[in-house]
């Protein structure tokens, strides 16, 4: 089943404009959202949780159409903290606890242990790490299905961002929960993400497996002088240098046979990101 | 809904205890009532509530909690009904500050006017605080906190301008206008305003992106 399924997602803004977005998020699974700055990940999420008003296109949450009451099930984290700064974690536990109907203070307290938050502190004496952690804890303790997240990572020290991911897996360990991630960090899809989606100027360009991805993705390396050997059908993206060339192509099997001159090496998500958005065409 | 008026009432709260507002208004107070002038300030008390619950744009836009409630399970309505509800609250908070106010400067014997006058500009102040924000939270909504203000000044001065060369051309002593029909008509439009300023404030949140 899938619990969030986008078809033809259309939004115009001036100078940018969201082209015909189709994805689904199965249940169960980390999926990975990534693009440039401004290539359409945040217009996405927040078409989703309805921070942004779509011009066309169609967003299904858990086979419903969107509405208050399956927001119940979404939990959100935005690339910063949206809780005043003036208030502790317990009033935030009161207000968020009147809010959403599966609220467990237990949940949101144990996670606040956890990640080092303390209760009766101002959120304005946090780092912006803890205000990080306190959003990924808000968004977990009314157990959600679907968890949407946007940068949360950014800012965190490598141990803090180990936590969070442990806990991203802890989550759809049961197989019930889903998470969406739009990150930079591509190291953390690395580690977490079952699929991987790569949007580019408002269009998907990459909707994969991850594995899958990071199997049938390849680099081609080779002097300059051999470039000339490729064609051009099989260039997804380029760099060159004075004494050598990069080149991202898919199907790395049939690559390999093709150019067996040429070194073939695996890709990891952020090669890919930079050789298809940085790379030049020949 | 209980939880949003919860949120803006603890900023609120927090807000207040910080900066000294709160012992600032009770010295003012005080100072009014021994003076003779304790009814005059027992009408601004009036607007001082409702400013405080309109602070609440100011706070939601400063830490971005206007972008989570749009993910919040709860209807476009819901959340301007809310925003209602916590400035509706203020007021109410301003109108017992305010009649405690009156009632210390009666038992000071400081009143300078009767009771019944007290209290029919108290009904009028109360009429024109409500008018007001039910102008300024759809002002608001639209503007934004900062522009808003910016907004809603230009507005008044547009009308009382107006009001003044209205004045100027029509002898107003041919009209047998009382404190009392004044009073009428000012509740009666702050009754009426109410539900439309609400239909305007949530038409204009649902066109709102974040």
């Amino acid at each position: 089943m899938n619990v969030l399924e986008i078809k033809g997602l259309c939004k115009h803004y001036t100078g940018f404009s969201l082209d015909n977005i189709d994805f689904s998020l199965p249940v169960g699974t980390i999926t990975g959202l990534v693009g440039r700055n401004g290539s359409g990940k945040t217009t996405t999420i927040k078409s989703v949780v309805g921070a942004v008003h779509p011009d066309g296109g169609d967003i299904r949450i858990l086979g419903q159409e969107q509405s208050d009451h399956i927001m119940q099930e979404i939990g959100i984290v935005y690339d910063e903290c949206c809780f005043s700064d003036i208030l502790h974690l317990k009033q935030m536990n009161s207000v968020l606890g009147s809010i959403y109907s599966n609220w467990s203070s237990d949940l949101f307290y144990g996670l606040c242990e956890r990640y080092g938050l303390p209760l009766d502190k101002k959120i304005k004496t946090f780092s912006r790490g803890m205000k990080q952690k306190l959003s990924i804890a808000a968004a977990l303790a009314h157990n959600p299905k679907l968890l949407l997240m946007d940068e949360p990572t950014g800012g965190l020290d490598p141990v803090a961002r180990g936590e969070i991911l442990d806990d991203l897996q802890e989550f759809i360990e049961d197989g019930n929960h889903t998470v969406l991630l739009s990150t930079h960090i591509t190291t953390d899809l690395d580690r977490v993400a079952d699929r991987i989606i790569i949007l580019s100027e408002g269009k998907i360009r990459i909707d994969e497996d991850k594995d899958i991805l990071l199997h049938e993705y390849c680099l081609l390396k080779g002097s300059p002088e051999q470039l000339s050997m490729l064609d051009d059908e099989d260039i997804l993206g380029l760099r060159k240098g004075t004494y050598s060339f990069e080149v991202l192509c898919k199907g790395r099997e049939e690559m390999m046979k093709k150019y067996p001159a040429l070194t073939c090496d695996r890709v990891d998500i952020e090669q890919i990101l930079v050789l298809m958005e940085g790379g030049v065409h020949r | 809904m209980k939880g949003l008026i919860k949120y803006d009432f603890m900023q609120l709260a927090s807000g207040i205890k910080g900066g000294f507002i709160l012992l600032y208004l009770i010295v003012m107070a005080i100072m009014n009532v021994f003076s003779g002038d304790g009814n005059m300030f027992s009408y601004i008390i009036i607007f001082v509530g409702g400013m405080f619950g309109i602070s609440a744009f100011n706070y939601e836009e400063t830490y971005h909690w206007d972008r989570f409630t749009a993910a919040l399970p709860l209807t476009n309505r819901q959340i301007v009904l809310a925003r209602y509800g916590m400035v509706g609250i203020c007021v109410v908070l301003g109108v017992a500050a305010s009649l405690l106010l009156g009632a210390i400067s009666v038992i000071a014997g400081t009143m300078e006017i009767s009771l019944y006058e007290w209290i029919l500009s108290m009904v009028q102040c109360l009429a024109i605080a409500m008018i007001y924000l039910e102008i300024m939270i759809p002002i608001m909504y639209r503007f934004g906190s900062e522009r808003g203000r910016v907004v809603s000044l230009l507005l008044f001065l547009i009308f009382f301008s107006l009001t003044c060369v209205v004045i100027a051309f029509i002898d107003v002593s041919e009209y047998d206008v009382t404190i009392y029909s004044v009073m009428l008509a000012l509740v009666a439009v702050a009754i009426i305003l109410l539900p439309i300023s609400f239909a305007i404030a949530a038409r204009v949140r649902a066109k709102k992106e974040f």
